[in-house]
């Protein structure tokens, strides 16, 4: 969090934001075909997460090699994910 | 000139604490998203898995993440407090936070009663194993988050150390975010 810091009255509007994303989830669950809801639900949990790291945790106001480290890890992350994908997914078996 | 006074390093251009925090959950990201990643591996492995998310209880997990947004909207406004020198506000507030880990927690309790009783063990299936892996870890890190919440308020209503504030609220939010990934994952994937 950096020293730049937006009101208090923002910070309920990007509460309020959140969950009317909650909501959204939740309505995407009841009426959105099996088949899709799990890509959408996962869409809109990544847009809760960005909203929670760029507005409460102020990561856009920290340098860039802060955001480095944060979103390094998480490709290392996705690094091990596409390279056990085929393994496990696709191909299962060959372990 | 700020109350909590916390000094950025002139090599980084972030207060240590802030670094150390921020090198802290990048660990923490490496541990959650490799047991998350396992998780999505064999959830599109078996598609069957639909079926056991399906008896989750959803509405205790959206009554959770809610509460969870909440208590992070508790700890933003600690550090808003905290920038602005009101030390008993932000003690305050970090109060809040802590009760809603703890109300998350007692929900979780009856969540793992319920479905213990229903015969849905970590040895029922993959899926229950990985369940119960990745609320159990993030319980602990709640239960953790908690404990740290209730020091840091105990030395800010007293006007010590307000910049540690700022960090514990960083964590919260991160073990907030976590939770924002699980809900959909084990809850609503069904």
């Amino acid at each position: 969090m950096s020293d730049a810091h937006p009101s208090d009255r923002f910070a309920v509007l990007v509460w309020a934001a959140l969950l009317a994303a909650l909501l959204g989830s939740l309505a995407l669950g009841a009426f959105v075909p099996t088949t899709m809801v799990v890509v959408w639900v996962f869409a809109v949990a990544v847009l809760k997460a960005g909203l929670v790291l760029y507005q409460y945790m102020h990561l856009k106001h920290e340098p860039r090699w802060v955001r480095l480290v944060v979103f390094g890890s998480l490709a290392v992350v996705a690094a091990l994910l596409a390279g056990t994908i085929d393994d496990i997914v696709v191909a299962p078996g060959r372990l | 000139m700020q109350a909590h006074a916390t000094v950025a390093r002139e090599s980084t251009s972030v207060p240590t604490g802030r670094v150390g925090v921020w090198w802290f959950l990048a660990s923490e990201i490496a541990i959650f998203g490799g047991a998350v990643a396992c998780y999505v591996l064999f959830r599109a492995r078996y598609p069957d898995w639909a079926d056991q998310a399906a008896r989750t209880l959803g509405w205790a997990g959206a009554f959770n993440t809610a509460v969870l947004l909440t208590s992070s909207l508790s700890a933003v406004l600690a550090h808003h407090a905290a920038v602005r020198g009101e030390a008993v506000r932000a003690s305050h507030m970090l109060r809040w936070t802590a009760v809603g880990g703890l109300v998350f927690l007692a929900v979780k309790v009856y969540e793992y009663a319920h479905e213990i009783s229903a015969g849905l063990v970590p040895a029922q299936s993959l899926f229950w194993s990985f369940y119960y892996l990745l609320t159990g870890l993030h319980a602990l890190h709640v239960t953790a988050g908690i404990v740290a919440l209730l020091a840091v308020a105990a030395s800010a209503r007293r006007g010590h150390a307000l910049g540690r504030v700022e960090l514990v609220a960083l964590y919260w939010h991160f073990v907030d975010v976590v939770w924002i990934f699980l809900f959909p994952l084990l809850y609503l994937s069904s």
